[in-house]
């Protein structure tokens, strides 16, 4: 069903020649045998990226309604009658200035999305209305089934698996699951995080490939390495914007975004070992509306991707996320996050401060990193290595 | 109703002969008719670039060339005209030009004199510009009332003006709306080596000439050699030929003429359903014809190799967008890249490009017809019947038939009808051939899970794959006598004429003898009598003008 | 003939006065004014050009017609400029194509579409289309070209010549008002008319190319020399315009000094600017039936919309993100009305043109206005299918009331098509993908 295919390229003398070829397999064409002992290798581009919704009975999971937004938790600050009036259309302006400036701002002037940490302890700002329900989207990340503490993790609730699994970690859907920006819409429509969050990724803000390496049986290996990758090359969308399969991007340059860890293909779905960290970039092709560029930064993190028929790779990615670094994606944006987004930076923080599960801070004990699942889509595509370094030589190479 | 297919036009006469040692005398011609061709888009800007240089914009539109019936957009330059909209545009053009021309920047390169008051009118001034800058517009010396109604007029504009040089662009620009600029016109005179006969003269043979192998006007030397009638002188015509040929120009020629040939100008408004073929984007729309031009090119005139070749070889040029077509990985990351299909691979010749299996599709599914008839019809010059009004389509348009999976099978459904079936017959077993690439030319091997079959056959010779057709068109005699007779239509820019077919049979002997090399068939069609040829009838001889 | 054409010129030598030259001469009898673009006299009506921008696009399955031609269907969004159907053109599948270039968020659209250049950076790429179309007919008016927003945000602007040399926009009504119709404004029925020389000029040495004539067609056969006729009917048709151009115009019967205008505050409020657009609408029509300009620039709102409503908090474009879309309406029922506000706007603003009557039909007739937006679906930022319509008929030079599909086509071919018709000497507009040199070809009228 697949063969490995040798392209003839006459490299000139350009600095594309130091580019070794990493082969995507064509599903679609007859049989020629690989090299049982290297495998072939299969390249993808990361096409979904987003955090992981469960969409169950909406008064189960959310029974107290949605997280409130900023304008919506301002209000609620307010008395009946205040709020009222300020409701009244020719009071517009001023409510406008009051959730838009003084609610998002603290006693001297810190920005409610730059210093969310000094707004922790401001009323104003409460914690996020957890998620009720049991089942979510996930992976077992810390091994035991019932939440205690661990060297490695605070007390937490576990959920249960979709599929039944128990001690699902996923502490930023339990924040999370309820607020508006994350939610969204509904499972006719995805998540309003999710939607915005793939759109970065055909608007070329960052893009991300994933490389199977010696997979000599797609259905049951117990070896393979697998790449994430960030890539500067944008991907090419069809005219309904959609990405398009078999284009060849090239790995970036920046070691930091390289990440390798093994992996075994078990019933056609492929499990990785779990990987220190995954770090990839975010945002690099921006310099402007929401800041410089960052890193997205996944600890102790796992895939769980089935091969599917069409060739596609589908399934989740569990990891811890720093809750630092996962507010300074909000806190790049500034204050408009909060008003142009809708989202209470503060209360996010806060959310994610109480309800962080992994890494101790070893003085303080507190948590520092949160649990959480995101989905991943990757489509066939070609990945070329920057440099054919010894870890990065292509198997199939001959 | 029976069509009897027109399988002999084009190469009845074609016989294939013994290499001549040496060549033999020229198989004279009746001459074609004298005529006037509207330059190209294409010839336009290269002669404003080639007079002026190329920091001179232009900026505007050419009303479009229609293709006649089984010919060449070259040979429809003879019969348009310009419409009022497109006069607009040239005199736009013309103006806009002139004024750069003459502006502070280009003047001292193209006005070799000061007036004496740049306010005022100076007619010396202007009559050695317009004499010296007219030479090279219409492409021959002004007439002495061409020159002076320009001086004439340039004073007139001048003084209601009051500035020399916005008089003198306006007759520039009078220059550049003319006919004689916008249209090649051919002039004769009596051949003073036939009696009664006529001949091209010196000029008229140097447009020819430059606008076949450069695909522009005539450069200094040419038009030096014209004005000393060096271009009557074989050896002379010959040295002028050789030194165009040996120009990196004559790739715009070859281009030009290809796309011309194989029918291009249908991508422009090419779209295949978006649904089904996500993947004909438009940066992939856009490189296709461009890969199979750099294809040709490279066999062509890079390696001088074999025409028929273009139907075998395995080497062509990717980028990043096609390489989503074609499923292969690209490293660069910007333009062209050479690329090189491997051995047993799907792919070999031009047909199994892109360009020609997406062009000759239709929108939501591959065409075996289609393709059929364009390689007939562009790459065999073989005719092919238009289709009666009445055939029901039904069948053949059904791709969710269950009973029929396979094209093969709506078209042999489709064929069991006699009056379809005589025109199918020429057309769809060769495009059969070409089923394992959809419509926008990705490598398939099964349609609606049936196995596709790609076995046909080529005028007698069976086939089993796209490969197979590619050798057998590299050995179908009317390959090779198709391009030649195009190639000399496009070097004419008109229909050819029943006085030149047996010239033409013997210019494809020579072109086997040549190894079907397509430089050497310009060279031959460019030092050849018949190229220059003005049929007696066609036209009163004039005097040339007189300096 | 030839005697026709020396009384001609005898006739425009008197009209010039002293000028001693000889020029040729239309051939008046044969331009007829059938269709309202001209003045009884056969002085062509200005053809004038603008934009109308909004921002946040349209709502999916409320605005694309199902069908093309000019029988497409009015959805929700298209009911506010329905009545004005067979002048207003709809155009969806042509798109902002990126060649790789990020799309920044609410940043490319609207300028990709001016420009023709998808911006590498935030900031304005290039020289907007609006901008060459004011360079070839906006030097002889008093403004070159007026650019106006309904919200009090003056850099709300998509007209200029790149970054740091934007047309800035005008907010308010009074400010308007004195600058068109305060003290420099001048009553154009009451100016002198002189002949330009420079078509003077022009015109006389357009004869030249006929004068030789005769000695072309002696060299040529009878069906050469019928295409060279073809050549000359051609080029006397660009004497004929020359000539019309030497002409005194009629008086502008229309165009009155109107009175001072209310002014409106603006901030962020919807209605307000709505009614503030209106106003600003009604002064750019008078001022462009006085020719005073004949480009004119609109951004309604801002591409990243500020305007609410109110009583409410959250602006358009908030909600285009975090509104729910409702599941039995299929769409976000806030952020969509918003929408309808903006078309019904759009709407008001082409009814005001086509009630202004001039020659045989109205201002519209004469006009050719390209509304568009930065994106198709705010929610995702898509700039596929970026909406665009053409109103008005460009004195009769275009096609309106079609609804074409560019099918995936580069929207540059749009802004082409709008430099053609304004004859702007342009045979291609846009760079890398979106370079085009294919104008939407079917709108020309024959």
């Amino acid at each position: 069903m697949t063969r490995v295919r040798r392209h003839t390229f006459h490299l000139g003398k350009n600095a594309q020649a130091l580019m070794a070829l990493s082969f995507m397999a064509m599903a679609t064409h007859s049989t020629v045998a690989a090299p049982v002992e290297e495998g072939e290798t299969l390249g993808f581009l990361v096409t979904q990226f987003a955090i992981s919704i469960y969409y169950g009975d909406f008064k189960t999971d959310c029974p107290d309604g949605m997280t409130p937004t900023t304008d919506e938790a301002f209000l609620l600050t307010q008395t009946p009658s205040e709020r009222a009036r300020l409701l009244r259309p020719e009071n517009a302006l001023e409510l406008e200035k009051k959730w838009k400036i003084d609610f998002t701002s603290g006693p001297n002037g810190e920005d409610i999305c730059r210093n969310p940490r000094s707004f922790l302890d401001d009323p104003r700002h409460p914690v996020h209305l957890p998620v009720q329900s049991k089942i979510s989207y996930g992976m077992n990340l810390d091994g035991n089934v019932d939440g205690s503490a661990t060297p490695m993790t605070c007390l937490h609730d576990n959920f249960t698996g979709i599929n039944g699994e128990a001690g699902v970690d996923n502490q930023m859907y339990r924040i999370m699951g309820c607020a508006k920006s994350w939610r969204g819409e509904g499972p006719k429509f995805g998540g309003s995080m999710a939607i915005k969050y793939n759109s970065y990724m055909k608007d070329g803000l960052h893009n991300y490939l994933i490389e199977l390496k010696g997979v000599n049986d797609r259905r049951n290996d117990p070896d393979v390495e697998v790449g994430i990758y960030s890539t500067e090359d944008k991907s090419m969308l069809s005219g309904a914007g959609d990405h398009l399969p078999h284009q060849t991007f090239a790995i970036t340059k920046n070691p930091r975004w390289h990440n390798v860890v093994h992996g075994r293909i078990v019933d056609g779905v492929l499990h990785t070992d779990t990987a220190d960290a995954i770090t990839l970039d975010w945002f690099s092709a921006l310099n402007g509306p929401f800041g410089a560029a960052n890193e997205y930064e996944f600890h102790r993190a796992q895939l769980r991707l089935e091969l599917l028929p069409d060739g596609t790779l589908k399934g989740i990615l569990g990891a811890y996320l720093p809750i630092d670094a996962t507010s300074a994606q909000a806190r790049n944006g500034g204050k408009g996050v909060a008003t142009n987004g809708n989202r209470d930076c503060a209360s996010e923080y806060k959310s994610m401060a109480v309800y962080a599960d992994g890494f101790p801070d070893p003085k303080t004990g507190q948590c520092t990193m949160i649990s959480m699942s995101n989905d991943v889509v990757a489509i066939p595509a070609f990945v070329l290595h920057p440099d054919p370094g010894p870890q990065k030589t292509a198997s199939v190479e001959p | 109703m029976m069509f009897r297919f027109p399988l002999h036009i084009g190469l009845a006469a074609v016989v294939l002969t013994a290499l001549a040692a040496c060549d033999p005398a020229e198989v004279p011609t009746s001459g074609g008719p004298a005529g006037m061709r509207r330059l190209t888009e294409d010839q336009y800007r290269n002669s404003i670039a080639d007079i002026f240089g190329p920091d001179i914009l232009v900026a505007g539109r050419f009303d479009p060339i229609v293709r006649p019936e089984h010919g060449l957009l070259a040979a429809g330059t003879s019969e348009i005209s310009v419409s009022p909209t497109g006069f607009e545009q040239i005199y736009t053009m013309a103006n806009s030009i002139a004024a750069q021309v003459v502006d502070q920047s280009h003047r001292g390169t193209f006005v070799g004199c000061r007036p004496r008051d740049v306010k005022a009118a100076d007619d010396d001034c202007a009559t050695a510009f317009f004499r010296h800058i007219g030479r090279f517009i219409f492409r021959r010396p002004l007439t002495d009332d061409e020159l002076k109604a320009r001086v004439l007029a340039s004073g007139r504009a001048t003084r209601l003006s009051s500035d020399f040089y916005q008089g003198l662009a306006l007759g520039l620009g009078s220059l550049l709306s003319a006919p004689d600029f916008i249209f090649d016109v051919d002039t004769t005179e009596p051949d003073p080596n036939r009696s009664g006969r006529l001949r091209l003269t010196s000029y008229a043979k140097a447009s020819r000439l430059s606008f076949f192998l450069w695909n522009t006007t005539p450069d200094l030397e040419l038009m030096t050699a014209a004005e000393r009638g060096d271009l009557h002188r074989e050896d002379s015509l010959r040295h002028q030929v050789d030194r165009l040929l040996a120009s990196p120009r004559v790739e715009s020629a070859v281009r030009t003429f290809f796309a011309d040939m194989l029918g291009f100008e249908v991508i422009a408004d090419l779209a295949k359903d978006p649904v089904l073929y996500p993947q004909f984007v438009r940066a992939v729309k856009a490189d296709m014809p461009e890969q199979t031009l750099r294809t040709i090119v490279n066999v062509l005139l890079t390696d001088n190799g074999d025409y028929r070749d273009l139907f075998k070889t395995r080497k062509t040029f990717m980028t990043r967008a096609l390489g989503v077509i074609y499923q292969v990985p690209v490293p660069q990351k910007d333009g062209w890249m050479p690329y090189e299909f491997p051995q047993g691979e799907p792919r070999a010749g031009i047909l199994t490009l892109m360009n020609f299996l997406a062009a000759f599709s239709h929108d939501g599914r591959s065409s075996p017809t289609v393709r059929g008839k364009a390689l007939r019809e562009h790459l065999l010059c073989q005719p092919v019947p238009i289709p009666p009004g009445n055939v029901d389509f039904a069948l053949v348009q059904n791709t969710a038939d269950p009973a029929h999976p396979t094209t093969r099978d709506r078209l042999t459904a489709h064929r069991s009808n006699p009056t379809c079936a005589g025109c199918h017959r020429i057309t769809d077993p060769v495009g059969l051939g070409l089923e394992n690439f959809d419509t926008v030319g990705v490598f398939r091997t099964t349609e609606n899970g049936a196995t596709i079959d790609t076995s046909g056959d080529l005028d007698g010779v069976p086939f089993q794959n796209a490969a197979d057709l590619g050798q057998a068109m590299h050995d179908n005699p009317a390959a090779t006598s198709c391009v030649v007779n195009r190639f000399y239509e496009y070097a004419v820019r008109r229909t050819v004429v029943k006085g030149e077919r047996d010239w033409l049979s013997s210019l494809n002997q020579q072109f086997a003898q040549d190894g079907y090399r397509v430089p050497a068939l310009m060279r031959r069609i460019a030092i050849s009598d018949a190229f220059y040829s003005v049929a007696p009838e066609s036209q009163q001889p004039i005097q040339e003008a007189k300096r | 003939m030839s005697s026709l054409k020396q009384n001609r010129r005898t006739l425009l030598r008197g009209l010039m006065g002293s000028a001693a030259v000889t020029v040729a001469l239309p051939f008046l009898d044969c331009f007829l004014n059938a269709n309202g673009t001209a003045l009884a006299s056969g002085t062509p009506l200005p053809i004038r050009f603008g934009t109308w921008f909004w921002g946040l696009g349209v709502t999916p399955g409320r605005w694309r017609p199902a069908r093309t031609g000019s029988d497409y269907d009015i959805l929700p969004e298209l009911e506010a400029i329905a009545p004005y159907k067979k002048k207003v053109s709809i155009f969806s599948g042509f798109d902002v194509l990126l060649d790789g270039r990020p799309n920044f968020p609410h940043q490319t659209g609207g300028p990709a579409f001016r420009t023709g250049i998808a911006p590498a950076r935030l900031a304005f790429p290039g020289v907007s289309f609006d901008t060459l179309i004011a360079d070839a007919i906006g030097a002889n008016t008093r403004f070159r070209s007026l650019e106006l927003t309904a919200i009090a945000a003056s850099n709300n602007t998509l007209s200029g010549r790149g970054a740091g040399q934007m047309n800035p926009s005008e907010s308010s009504a009074s400010a308007l008002y004195r600058r068109v119709f305060g003290p420099d404004f001048k009553d154009p029925n009451a100016a002198d008319f002189a002949p330009d020389p420079a078509i003077m000029a022009k015109q006389s040495v357009l004869s030249a190319v006929a004068d030789q004539r005769h000695a072309l067609e002696q060299r040529l056969g009878s069906a050469d020399r019928a295409r060279l006729d073809q050549y000359f009917t051609a080029v006397r048709q660009v004497e004929n315009q020359l000539a019309l151009q030497l002409q005194k115009p009629e008086p502008l019967l229309a165009c009155k000094q109107p009175g001072a205008p209310k002014e409106i505050p603006v901030a962020h409020d919807v209605e307000d600017a709505i009614q503030n657009h209106e106003v600003l609408a009604k002064l750019l029509g008078m001022a462009l039936t006085c020719n005073q300009t004949k480009v004119f620039n609109i951004c309604f709102n801002d591409s990243a919309s500020s305007l609410t409503r109110r009583g409410t908090t959250t602006s358009h474009h908030q909600l285009t993100h975090d509104e729910q879309i409702d599941e039995k309406l299929g769409y976000q029922p806030e952020a969509t009305k918003f929408i309808a506000d903006l078309m019904r706007a759009l709407g008001t603003f082409v009814g005001i043109l086509d009630g202004i009557p001039e020659g045989d039909g109205t201002l519209l007739d004469n006009s050719l206005v390209v509304a568009h937006s930065d994106t198709d679906f705010a929610k995702v930022h898509s700039v596929t299918s970026l909406p665009v319509m053409f109103a008005g008929r460009a004195g009769g030079r275009i096609n309106a009331g079609v609804h074409i599909d560019g099918k995936g086509e580069s929207v540059t071919r749009l802004a082409l098509t709008a430099m053609q018709v304004m004859k702007v000497n342009a045979d291609r507009f846009g760079s890398g993908s979106m370079e085009t040199k294919k104008p939407v070809s079917e709108l020309f009228a024959a």
